[in-house]
């Protein structure tokens, strides 16, 4: 019982001081006035942000974060029930909300503020490079496994069938492994290479080694320093080391056109901190003299180009490669020497494509997310001869479609 | 719905506040009523209803109670009493325990009764400790029943401490049910309360939970033994500021309308003992079990082996109450064999030490607490107490931990500090030494900017969508 009467007397304490704080300066009038000062001051901006948002018209699409907004939900009872509505809703409170953008940025300055150097998984590294930056789990997932499994057993089963040399996996490490030349000190990311190397040892000669291939080159510009993507030079440096030992002739470098396509490219790393940062340089590699008929998804648009335009405009740029990514491409070359090539891929492969499909009579390019035929069925009817697998190691090991190819 | 929420805080509390305020004071019980079942109903729809029964039994037991034992009749009295409490720990028992129930039937004699599966209302565990106070209160402490449903359904369902406490006794909020002042001091007083209770709740919980979240993630490969600790003392802090935040907050809300709850945390990390702790933590739950079960029980007027019997008992419950699962029921005999220790010896021992020795003695058997408490397995419990003492092998500390550490020192520097009264009373120091003329209305506006930056900083960790969990979905 003694000890309850200590813990009142505690709690009386705190009372005190908590009141103390209103009678200190309730000696003059001050008191009042700071009670209602703060009353009104909060009153004030909870009625302002409520009206705001209330009146805001929704917006549809984020450019910046490359993703439609959540819309008002559709009432209903049974969502009622089951809290679908009260919690679509909410979130849509969220996505609405006035100022997003920038209350986005506001708690990321908070967080540099506070010393991090990690934020939302991106690694804020020296040289103006931020770069995302993925946990072990990533790759230690149940999905990480069936994909290795899966692409393990179609080059295998391929390399029976087309021959070797004519099956190859790409699969490149993102930022975060090549170019921890850039990290600032006592910055760690995991190693990729654990994940890829464990995958390699069971693919042979079809592996395709860019780590080996790019490292060299981690003081140039292979990488975006605002997106997740390499740029088309670090794309064009790993095509080189997979002409090696096939039965191909490299496009080498004095016989494509480099073209600048736009120098104010803000990524998608750009897009999750929403702070200032240097801009980026897209540059479209095109092979001198080779002209091309390229078919978007059977028919939907034929074209010679490689590249969307549009895209150049609006927040997304890195999409002005292949318009995004279709689900398949078609391309035709000018040579007729029989050799079909297969490239399944997610969007590192489409700011390079062009350089692929130049010594192929036809190169064709799916994209398994947004491409529904089976692999084995495709590869038999439209005769492929060689096939190129080529993903960045992190979306293979978290890509839902990759399994496909069993 | 929870108060860290951006729907909370732009459609619901602005429209709840200005209604209540516009409403004669007749009917300000009935309006925070209804939209009490309105903030309940919004993430429980159905369990709505289970609430609204509750608060109905409790009420016709109330008057039966009160009738009884003013005829003098305290068999019927009593009676009424356990018929109260048998129907609301049903309640609890068959929500929250059966599964957990079904599951020791099964391990012990090899059965396979299969599971009900029944999703937990949402602070089911506060509310029925709450109604059974009340036929307690009427029984044991001669409290008069409330006569209006409307208003008793307001002291069940009140959204600011419905579904994360404090628990609110019936006694201690009787009179403002029937006659409260709302004032613009009151008012404000509570605004300051809720903010810094949502700042605890967004700016460090959710923050140093971030750490923890990602480090109970990290495998076998990346731990040390700088990690495991950085990990759980994140966790402890993450607990604690997330519990006493929405405390804060709680009683900031109830102090807007006019009620004034009993505080729930008393910076329980500088306790002395783990007697201290639990005088410091979760105040309103110890003090609960305290006055219905311990004292009931013969408390410590019935000898010391009684005493101990019944400290076993009271924590075996509390650590049951956190959720239903083996590791809290570990957790809270863990506790009930601390504290029976130190009631027997060790108590007197500790009394002649050095005050931060005690302080430090006292968290670190709080910390080795919370991984009992956050671990659901024993083989989770056993694995990460090995990382943290470096029994299964792992590194003292590796790049990685540094990096971690590095990377979070200034968060959790903060957070260890604003676990002690040091920034209080830092605070009231320098408060009292400037006092020239005038200097009432530069505090204030320093003051209230302060709040404003804590608020809008707030709503950036919202609008962001970061992490921000419901840590008592157990409960």
């Amino acid at each position: 019982m003694e000890d309850k009467r200590q813990n009142i007397s505690d709690l009386e304490k705190i009372k005190d001081n908590n009141e103390n704080g209103n009678t200190n300066s309730n000696k003059s009038n001050t008191g009042k006035i700071c009670s209602i000062v703060t009353v009104l001051v909060f009153v004030m901006m909870l009625s302002f942000f409520t009206i705001i948002s209330m009146l805001k018209p929704d917006t549809g699409y984020s450019d910046t974060e490359n993703r439609v907004l959540k819309s008002k939900p559709e009432f209903s009872m049974d969502t009622l029930i089951k809290g679908e509505y009260t919690s679509a809703y909410q979130e849509y409170v969220r996505d609405q909300f006035p100022w997003r953008k920038d209350f986005v940025r506001l708690k990321n300055y908070c967080e540099i503020a506070m010393g991090k150097s990690n934020i939302k998984d991106v690694l804020l590294c020296s040289d103006d490079y931020y770069i995302e930056s993925h946990p072990r789990s990533n790759y230690e997932s149940e999905i990480a496994n069936i994909n290795k499994e899966a692409v393990v057993e179609f080059s295998g089963r391929y390399v029976e069938s087309l021959g070797e040399g004519h099956v190859s996996v790409m699969l490149v490490p993102t930022a975060q492994t090549v170019l921890n030349n850039r990290f600032k000190s006592g910055m760690v990311a995991y190693d990729q290479r654990d994940y890829i190397d464990s995958i390699a040892s069971q693919l042979g000669q079809t592996y395709v080694n860019v780590y080996d291939t790019l490292k060299p080159h981690d003081l140039e510009y292979i990488y975006y320093r605002t997106d997740h993507h390499w740029t088309t030079y670090g794309a064009y440096l790993a095509y080189l080391k997979w002409t090696e030992g096939r039965d191909i002739e490299p496009v080498t470098e004095d016989s494509i056109d480099k073209i600048e396509v736009t120098t104010d490219f803000l990524g998608t790393v750009n897009s999750k901190l929403n702070i200032p940062m240097e801009t980026d340089t897209i540059t479209q590699y095109i092979p001198r003299d080779v002209s091309f008929l390229l078919n978007y998804n059977m028919g939907m648009k034929k074209t010679k180009s490689f590249v969307d335009e549009t895209f150049l405009d609006g927040k997304d740029k890195y999409s002005y490669f292949l318009g995004g990514n279709p689900g398949l491409v078609d391309i035709t070359s000018e040579f007729n020497n029989d050799k079909k090539l297969l490239i399944i891929k997610d969007s590192y492969a489409n700011c390079i494509v062009p350089v692929y499909a130049a010594t192929f009579e036809k190169t064709y390019v799916v994209d398994l997310r947004y491409f529904n035929m089976d692999m084995d069925e495709f590869i038999e009817e439209y005769g492929i001869t060689d096939i190129l697998v080529m993903y960045n190691i992190d979306s293979f090991a978290t890509d839902k479609y990759v399994k496909r190819l069993k | 719905m929870v108060f860290s929420d951006l729907l909370f805080l732009f459609r619901f509390l602005p429209i709840i506040l200005l209604i209540y305020f516009v409403t004669p004071h007749k009917f300000r019980n009935a309006v925070l009523f209804f939209t009490s079942l309105v903030f309940y109903g919004w993430g429980e729809p159905i369990y709505v209803l289970l609430m609204l029964f509750s608060t109905f039994v409790d009420f016709l037991h109330g008057k039966m109670v009160y009738k009884y034992k003013q005829q003098g009749n305290n068999k019927k009295a009593k009676i009424f009493v356990a018929s109260s409490v048998i129907i609301n720990l049903s309640l609890l028992g068959f929500f929250k325990y059966t599964d957990f129930f079904i599951a020791s039937l099964n391990n012990t004699f090899g059965l396979s009764i299969g599971f009900l599966n029944i999703a937990l209302p949402i602070g089911i565990s506060f509310y029925t400790f709450q109604t059974m106070s009340y036929t307690l209160d009427i029984y044991m402490n001669d409290q008069v029943p409330q006569n209006n449903i409307i208003s008793f359904g307001t002291y069940v369902a009140m959204f600011p401490q419905l579904i994360a406490g404090p628990i609110v006794q019936y006694k201690s909020v009787a009179k403002e049910l029937v006659e409260r002042h709302e004032n613009f001091d009151d008012f404000a007083y509570g605004v300051k309360r809720f903010i810094l209770g949502f700042g605890k709740k967004i700016l460090l919980a959710n923050n140093v939970g971030a750490i923890w979240s990602s480090i109970k993630d990290t495998g076998g490969q990346d731990m040390s033994v700088l990690l495991a600790w950085t990990g759980i003392l994140c966790f402890s802090l993450q607990i604690y500021y997330d519990f006493s935040g929405y405390s804060d907050m709680a009683i900031g809300l109830g102090r807007m309308f006019g009620f004034k709850f009993p505080e729930n945390f008393n910076y329980p990390y500088t306790s002395k003992s783990i007697t201290d702790f639990w005088r410091r933590w979760h105040i309103s739950l110890s003090t609960w079990f305290k006055e219905y079960v311990y004292i009931p029980l013969g408390g410590n007027r019935k000898g010391i082996a009684r005493q101990i019997f019944n400290i076993f008992i009271v924590w075996t419950l509390t650590g049951i109450w956190h959720g239903a699962n083996t590791n809290f029921l570990l957790w809270g005999v863990y506790f009930a064999i601390l504290l029976i220790i130190e009631k027997v010896f060790l108590l007197k021992i500790l009394d002649k030490c050095y005050e931060p020795a005690r302080i430090l003695y006292t968290f670190f058997l709080v910390v080795i607490g919370w991984v009992i408490f956050e671990f659901e397995s024993l083989s989770g419990i056993s694995t990460y107490l090995g990382y943290m003492f470096g029994v299964s092998g792992c590194e003292i500390s590796n790049e990685y931990s540094w990096y971690v550490v590095v990377n979070n020192m200034i968060l959790i520097f903060i957070a260890f500090l604003g676990a002690t009264s040091i920034p209080k009373r830092l605070y009231w120091k320098i408060s009292n030494v400037i006092t020239f003329k005038g200097s009432g209305y530069i505090k204030m506006i320093v003051n209230n900017i302060g709040f404003i930056v804590i608020f809008i900083i707030g709503m950036a960790y919202l609008v962001d969508g970061s992490y921000n969990p419901f840590l008592y979905f157990r409960f």
